[in-house]
This record gives structure tokens, C-alpha cells and sequence, in this order.
């Protein structure tokens, strides 16, 4: 708030307090844990798909973030059996690049949506940290036990 | 420098002192013909030189007398005058003799190397030694490229009478003398301009090529020979000396090269030309494919969509070439730089050891020729003698030798093997000529060297003495690989040696903890040191798994540790732990308890056991190091580049534990090697490797990620023994051991 002053302002008391600045934020186990963090990573996964050998393409994709590359699927159709799932090997190769290259993509969307400043590399290396702390190692673990039952279950259907 | 009545940097007295003593001391006859006169007191001026530079500077830590006499132009213009004129034909001359020590007492110190210690350091040598840097490169120069008369070798002559007294007569005096003539030596050698200045000279007046050349021509290589050979003999103290000097011949010498014929080394240097203008050709395609085809104003601008209707907008044309270009974008636009405490430079070149030296072919025949002899006559003389004084710790020998030596003793061994192999690709045919060269190394392949080796090791590793630590560790990775050469050697004596040594090398169960170790603590400590340490890792996993399947019977000799003794230390180092040893814990006990009866073991049993030594290779912390090491993929050769591969190869595929390498920087790490914008080149021999290796590490990790989702949310994170075997195999780990 600036009074009218008379002549130069000399008589005005300045403020010499430091003011408080905004907090840096961080990419650390609070942020993880909140709902952008890991819980939307989980959310996410169930659209995850990939097109690695044997598994059937879904032409119709949840992954509307992913274009797809339109030569590799034309291709991949034509050479296909859909019965046997049968792919010739080049392609399986590009289809294991792909299915890598998505991967990340999923990851560095992720990182992207929940920590924006960051480079994807920093991010992974702050995300690696904030790994070691005491809460993160029980959810941690919390999360491999929710899907304990279910692998079983799959196991058990599989033999 | 100020001529015009400014201040002087340095007192004014003494630098008038100074120069009226070096016009005393003679100079440039104007009648005849120009030669260099002798002044008439000139042995008493050479005295006051030298008392200057002892009390005025050596007293007071100043820099000053050094700096005047840097200016003065004395050694140039006077010294090395004086020196040349006492020709070979007037050895005897006692006057003359006199002049040349004293020329070199006062060249020594003025030679002898700058340390930039901060500790002791003071404004004048802040101010000082940049300049005296120079001088000294200049000094080099000059004494090297002398035209009227060899200095160096004059310098030899001048403490040669001292070296023809046998050791017990050798008053303090003589001693003295030879010490002189090594230091000068010494200092000649390791003369280099700064690193931090580009030298505005002539570079090849001071390489390498050119100091070797000098020692060649002027016999210096004979007196190394003579001294080394007869080591412990008729010289005792020279020995460190003699080494230094070795070292900074030919540190960084690539010995590859060294032992080529001349016709290999020039297809060598076409190929290495060749191949270096196809990676850039390639390089420059990738950025041509990639670059834009119009004007930089263009102005494209490129949506993504993305989850939950975001979108991000992308400018430029390259946006428009694939998702993985669009995604870099995004990536580099981002500006953002984690807080770190300040690193020193990542460089990948070793600090200590200064630049690699490319010698021309002369050098190069010159060094080789000294090499050879030195192998067949000197090294185990010189060698043995200086384990010795390391092991005594006598008073002479300094901090910094036992890196010297664990360097070069690692050097020589490679040079001898490859020398080997350069001899038996010449005559294919084996024959019976072929005596046992392993003798001309047996010096250091002995009990008591590796007991020093290992002492060295552990010292340099409790003490975080790094530079240390990596040259004992490539000392001991050459002592491996001759060693393992030997057994392979077709007379059978060399086996037999070749096996006890082995199996004493092994014996200390402290030595593989070291190894183990080392590896899985590396941070920082930069490249050279995470180099020296995945080799060593290597080699010694490679060996021991060769060596204990042929002996089911070897027998580890592991420290008796009781229960209570391991809490202790284990309170005392929380993280030591880190889920590496724990699995371990309670076999050693075992172990321990079962050493007497170890004799008679089977071999299932044995085999377990290095199955045991290997699963200290997995945790995160090995992971780590040697995925850092992969990062410089770009300047790694093949070597190295498979001994990275060979490491995930026998993780993923022979230990089974995959599970570890499913982290996603090292998933993009992978990726990026093959697919990436700066992908491996493709013309190397290991790249078809590496594209087998990641494509199967992929394949592998999205296979896991469909069987256990729980994966997903694990890749981020770095991963304890306990989760990877879990993920790994779908069941807790048993840790009742069942024996």
C-alpha cells in the first residue's frame, strides 16, 4: 500500500522483511502417491496394449495417444493368420520395437502429465529416489500383493 | 615485463640481482666467430644461482628467483651453452665436469614439476606459476631440440663416474650426483603443456614422439636399461626413480599399435579412417533425414492429442516425421535441470594421466625396440626391487609410486602378451624356439606380489583412494589374464604353474568380496574407475567360472565370523546390506563351520558354490554401475562394448534374473541403443549382439508386464532381491536354505 507521501518519499518506513517464496514443487513420494501420481499410472495400464507376437490386434485401441504407425499395422494385417498367429520375423522384430517404443511413450506421457518441468530421464531418476522412502517401499509392496491373487488365478488357468 | 618504471611483480632487488649474475656468467664473443665465452668467476656464479633459488626461494616459498630467471633467458641462452662445451673427447676434464653439475643443479630445480597444491599454495604462486608453466615447456623444448650437443646425454656423463663406483664405496656425494641426472631425466619427461591452455608453439618439439626420439638418439634408453637390469645389485634407492621415468614414457601408450609391422599399422590407421568418415556419413544422414526440408520460418505447427482431451502443441517440420521425433521434441524443450550437488565434469579421460600421445612411426619403432629389451633384461630386476621398497615402505619412495607401479607393472604384462601373440601370428607354425617367455614376468607373478596387490587394493579402498584403487584393479586384471594365457600354454610346466597361481589368487575369500564390492559401490567416481572396475568384474567372473568347473575341488579360504561380529557390523553399516549379502548370510556360517571338511566335497557342491559368488553380481547396484558404463555406448569399443553385453547376457539369461534390467531408463537405455536417434553403429562387430540382446530383453519384459501387472508400477523403481525373485518367479523365495 504506497500513502501519498509529501517531496522525495524519504519519510515512507521501508519493508525490509523477506517475503516467503513459493515452494519449489518436487517430484517426490507425496506427489506420487497423490491421485495424478501411480493410481492414475494403474489406471492407465488397463489401456495398455501391445502388439507383440501372439497377441491379436485391437483395432480399435484405447491408447487414442498413440497414433499408430499406418505402414507397420496395413502391413501387419496382411501378413497375419489370424488363427495361428502366425508373423513373419521381420515383423516381429519391428513389432518388438514398436511394442518397446510405446512402452516408453506410455511412461513419458505419464511423467509428463504429472511433472511437466522436467526431461523424461530426470524424471525417471527423481522417480527412482523417492522409491527408497519408507512409504512408497510398503505401497510398494501393498500394490505386488493386490495383484498376487490375480497371477495365481491366471497360473492356474494357463496350466 | 615493466621497463617503464612501474611495479614489478617481483622485488626489485632481486630481479637486479639476478640479471647482473646471469651476464656475469659469460656470454657471446664478438671476435671469434661468435662462440659462447665463459665469464671469469662463472663456477661462482653458477653457486650464487643456485644458493638463490635454495634460500631465497626454496625458504620462503616463493616463486620469485625462478620467475626472474625464466626471463633472464638463462637456460637457453647460457646453460645449455656451457654444457655443450664439454665435448666427449674431454670427459676427463675435471674444470669442465664441475660446470655441468653445477649447470644441472640449477636446471633441476628449475625443471622440477608445479604443484598446484591449494593447500600450500600463496599469492605468489597464484601469480607465478601460469607463467612458469610455460617457461618450463619451453625449457623442455629447448633441451630436447639442442643442436650443439646432446644435453641429455651430457647430463648422463656428468654422473657417470659416481655410477662406476661400486654401490658400498659411493660416498653421500655420488649418490647425489646420480639422483641429479635421474630427476633431470625424470622432469625432461614430464614437461607437458597445461591442460587448460592450447600451447601456441610447435606441438611436435615437445610430444612424445619428439621426447623419444631425443632419448634415442641420445642413449638414454641404454642407461634406463643399464640401471633397471642391475637393480638391487649396484643400485638400490634409484629404483623409483628409474620407474617414474618409465612411466611417464609411456603411459598411454597404445601397445597395440606399438607391435605392428608397419604394413598393419597403416591398413589399421586407413581402417580406422575409414570407419570414422562412415559413422559420421551415417551420423549426418540421421540428422539429414530428419532435418527440415524448408526454410527455417516455415512455421509448421503440429497438434498431439492425447489422454483426457489434453493436447500438446509441437512447432517445427521435424514434428511432422514420427511419434518418437515428437516425443524428443516435447523432451528437449523442456528446461528444467534437477538440483545436483556440482559435479565435476563427467570426462571419460583419466584426470592423472594427461592425453593419449600419437607417436609417429620413428617414435614408435624406437619405444618398441626399448620395451623388448626392457622385458627380456629389466623388468624383473626393477620390478621386484620396487615391490620391495613398497613393502618395506622405505623413505624414498612416495605416495604416488604405488600407482606408478600397479600402472605400469599392468602395462608391461599387456605389452608382453600382446607382444606374444604379435609373434605367433608371424609364424604360425608352433615351434620349439618358443622358450618360456613367461619367465620374463615371473617377477610379478609371485606369492609376495600378490599379496602386495591385494594389501594395495584393500587399502585404496578403505582409504577412497580412487586413482589407486583403478590402477591395482587393471594391475590385477592383467596379472588374471596372463596368468590364464599361461594355462593355456602348450607346455605343460606353464599349466602347472599357471594352476597354483590361479588357485591362489582365488584362495582369499576377501579378494572376491572386494570385487564384488567395488562394482556394486560405484558412484561417481567417474569413467576411467567404472572402466577399470566392470573389466576387472569381467574377468574375474569369466576366469573363476572356467577355473571351478575344471577343479570341483577349490578350496576358498574365508574369514571365521561369528554371529555376534556381523550384527556389529551390520549396525555400523545399515546399508551395506542392501539385500546383496543378506540371501548370503546364512550359508557363510555354513561355510566357515564346514572348512575343514571342504576336502572332500563334491563337485555339484562346488558348482553351487560359484552359482553363489555369481547371484553377488545381481543386485541393483551392479545393475547400475554397468548400465552407467553402457551410457558412453558411443565412444566404447568393442571390447568394452562386450563386456557390458556379456554381464546382462549371464544376468538375464544364465542367472535368470532378468526382472533387474526391467527398470525403464535402462528399458530406454536399450531402445535407444538400437532405435534411438544416436543408435549403435551399425558397422561394429557387436552391434548384431546388442540388437539380439534387446530385442530379447524386450520381448522378455512385455511378456512379464502381461503376466504380472504389478511390473508396470516396479519398473520405475529399483529393485530389492526380495521383489525381483518374486517377479522373477511368481513365488516367495524359500529362505530356509534347504543343504
Amino acid at each position: 500500500k504506497k500513502r501519498k507521501s509529501d517531496g522525495l518519499g524519504i519519510d515512507e518506513e521501508v519493508d525490509v522483511t523477506k517475503r516467503a517464496r513459493v515452494p519449489r514443487v518436487k517430484l517426490d513420494e507425496t506427489r506420487l502417491l497423490s491421485d495424478d501420481g501411480i493410481p492414475k499410472l494403474r489406471k492407465r495400464a488397463a489401456g495398455l496394449k501391445f502388439k507383440g507376437k501372439g497377441h491379436e490386434v485391437r483395432r480399435h485401441s484405447v491408447l487414442h495417444y498413440v497414433p499408430r504407425p499406418a505402414v507397420v499395422v496395413s502391413f501387419y494385417h496382411h501378413h497375419l493368420d489370424r488363427h495361428h498367429h502366425t508373423v513373419s520375423h521381420a515383423l516381429v522384430f519391428i513389432l518388438q520395437f514398436s511394442d518397446a517404443a510405446r512402452l516408453l511413450t506410455f511412461y513419458q506421457f505419464w511423467l509428463d502429465d504429472l511433472f511437466p518441468k522436467a526431461k523424461f530421464l530426470d524424471a525417471l531418476a527423481m522417480v527412482e529416489k523417492a522409491g527408497h522412502k519408507r512409504v512408497l517401499v510398503s505401497k510398494r509392496a501393498e500394490w505386488i500383493d493386490e495383484c498376487k491373487p490375480r497371477a495365481s488365478d491366471e497360473a492356474d488357468q494357463d496350466d | 615485463e615493466t621497463t617503464d618504471g612501474t611495479n614489478d611483480i617481483v622485488h626489485p632487488e632481486v630481479r637486479a640481482h639476478i640479471n647482473s649474475l646471469v651476464s656475469a656468467l659469460g656470454g657471446f664473443s664478438a671476435d671469434d666467430d661468435g662462440r659462447y665465452k665463459l665469464g671469469d668467476d662463472a663456477l661462482d656464479v653458477l653457486r650464487d644461482l643456485k644458493k638463490w633459488i635454495r634460500f631465497y626461494d626454496e625458504k620462503t616459498n616463493r616463486m620469485d628467483v625462478a620467475r626472474c630467471i625464466a626471463e633472464a633467458n638463462l637456460v637457453e641462452g647460457d646453460l645449455l651453452h656451457i654444457l655443450a662445451m664439454w665435448p666427449e673427447n674431454a670427459t676427463e676434464n675435471k674444470f669442465r665436469a664441475r660446470m655441468a653439475l653445477a649447470c644441472l643443479e640449477i636446471m633441476v630445480p628449475l625443471t622440477w614439476p608445479l604443484d598446484r597444491d591449494p593447500e600450500k599454495m600463496t599469492v605468489n604462486h597464484h601469480r607465478h606459476i601460469p607463467m612458469l608453466e610455460l617457461a618450463q615447456v619451453a625449457y623442455k623444448r629447448a633441451i630436447i631440440n639442442f643442436d650443439g650437443a646432446r644435453i641429455l646425454h651430457t647430463a648422463v656423463r656428468a654422473a657417470l663416474p659416481a655410477m662406476a663406483v661400486p654401490i658400498g664405496d659411493r660416498s653421500q656425494r655420488d649418490q647425489g650426483i646420480i639422483k641429479l641426472m635421474l630427476f633431470f631425466l625424470r622432469n625432461v619427461v614430464m614437461l607437458e603443456p597445461p591442460a587448460n591452455i592450447k600451447y601456441d608453439g610447435d606441438e611436435s618439439q615437445i610430444s612424445r614422439s619428439a621426447t623419444i626420439d631425443a632419448f634415442s638418439y641420445q642413449d638414454i634408453f641404454m642407461v634406463l636399461l643399464t640401471l633397471a637390469s642391475n637393480m638391487g645389485e649396484d643400485f638400490r634407492t634409484e629404483d623409483v626413480i628409474a620407474m617414474e621415468i618409465i612411466y611417464h614414457l609411456v603411459k598411454r601408450v597404445d601397445m597395440e599399435q606399438m607391435f605392428m609391422s608397419e604394413q598393419q599399422l597403416n591398413k589399421s590407421k586407413a581402417k580406422e579412417l575409414s570407419s570414422m568418415m562412415g559413422k559420421e556419413a551415417a551420423m549426418l544422414k540421421a540428422y539429414n533425414r530428419k532435418g527440415p526440408t524448408r526454410h527455417n520460418r516455415f512455421g509448421t505447427m503440429v497438434w498431439m492429442q492425447r489422454e483426457g482431451g489434453k493436447m500438446s502443441s509441437i512447432s517445427g517440420q521435424d514434428a511432422l516425421v514420427d511419434l518418437a521425433t515428437r516425443q524428443q521434441k516435447i523432451d528437449d524443450s523442456k528446461t528444467f535441470r534437477p538440483p545436483r550437488r556440482p559435479r565435476k565434469k563427467d570426462e571419460m579421460e583419466p584426470k592423472d594421466l594427461g592425453r593419449e600421445p600419437k607417436l609417429n612411426h620413428r617414435a614408435n619403432t624406437q619405444l618398441r625396440s626399448f620395451v623388448e629389451d626392457f622385458l627380456d633384461a629389466g623388468f624383473n630386476p626393477l620390478f621386484e626391487h620396487v615391490r620391495k621398497s613398497i613393502d618395506r615402505e622405505a623413505s624414498h619412495v612416495l605416495s604416488h609410486h604405488k600407482r606408478q607401479f600397479m600402472y605400469l607393472v599392468a602395462w608391461f604384462l599387456e605389452a608382453e602378451r600382446v607382444r606374444r601373440s604379435a609373434k605367433q601370428a608371424a609364424k604360425p607354425r608352433n615351434s620349439s624356439d618358443d622358450v618360456s617367455s613367461f619367465n620374463l614376468v615371473a617377477g610379478v607373478l609371485n606369492q609376495s606380489m600378490f599379496i602386495t596387490l591385494n594389501r594395495t587394493m584393500t587399502q585404496a579402498w578403505e582409504h577412497k583412494d580412487w586413482p589407486e584403487l583403478t590402477a591395482s584393479m587393471r594391475c590385477f586384471t592383467q596379472i588374471l589374464l596372463t596368468v590364464q594365457e599361461m594355462s593355456e600354454s602348450p607346455n605343460e610346466e606353464d599349466q602347472e604353474i599357471a594352476e597354483n597361481m590361479l588357485s591362489r589368487l582365488f584362495y582369499e575369500d576377501a579378494t572376491h568380496d572386494l570385487v564384488a564390492n567395488v562394482v556394486r559401490q560405484y558412484k561417481g567416481q567417474g569413467f576411467d574407475y567404472l572402466d577399470a572396475a566392470t573389466e576387472l568384474t569381467h574377468h574375474f567372473v569369466r576366469i573363476l567360472e572356467g577355473y571351478s568347473k575344471q577343479n570341483v575341488d577349490l578350496q576358498v579360504r574365508s574369514r571365521r565370523r561369528t554371529r555376534r561380529k556381523k550384527k556389529v557390523a551390520k549396525a555400523t553399516a545399515p546399508d551395506a546390506g542392501d539385500g546383496g549379502n543378506d540371501a548370503l548370510d546364512g550359508e557363510d556360517d555354513d561355510e566357515s563351520a564346514n572348512d575343514e571338511s571342504r576336502a572332500e566335497q563334491t563337485s555339484k557342491e562346488r558348482k553351487f558354490d560359484f552359482q553363489r559368488f555369481s547371484m553377488r553380481f545381481t543386485p541393483q547396484g551392479v545393475v547400475d554401475a554397468f548400465v552407467a558404463f553402457t551410457k558412453y555406448y558411443k565412444d566404447l569399443n568393442d571390447g568394452q562394448l562386450k563386456r557390458a553385453h556379456r554381464y546382462f547376457y549371464r544376468l538375464a539369461f544364465k542367472q535368470e534374473m532378468s526382472v533387474m534390467l526391467f527398470r525403464v531408463d535402462i528399458i530406454h537405455l536399450f531402445h535407444g541403443m538400437i532405435k534411438g536417434p544416436e543408435p549403435l553403429d551399425k558397422g561394429s562387430k557387436m552391434y548384431k549382439e546388442w540388437e539380439e540382446l534387446a530385442k530379447q530383453m524386450i520381448r522378455k519384459c512385455i511378456r512379464k508386464i502381461q503376466e504380472r501387472p504389478a511390473l508396470l508400477i516396479e519398473m520405475l523403481f529399483s529393485k530389492t532381491n526380495g521383489t525381483a525373485f518374486y517377479l522373477e518367479y511368481g513365488h516367495e523365495k524359500q529362505t530356509v536354505s534347504a543343504t
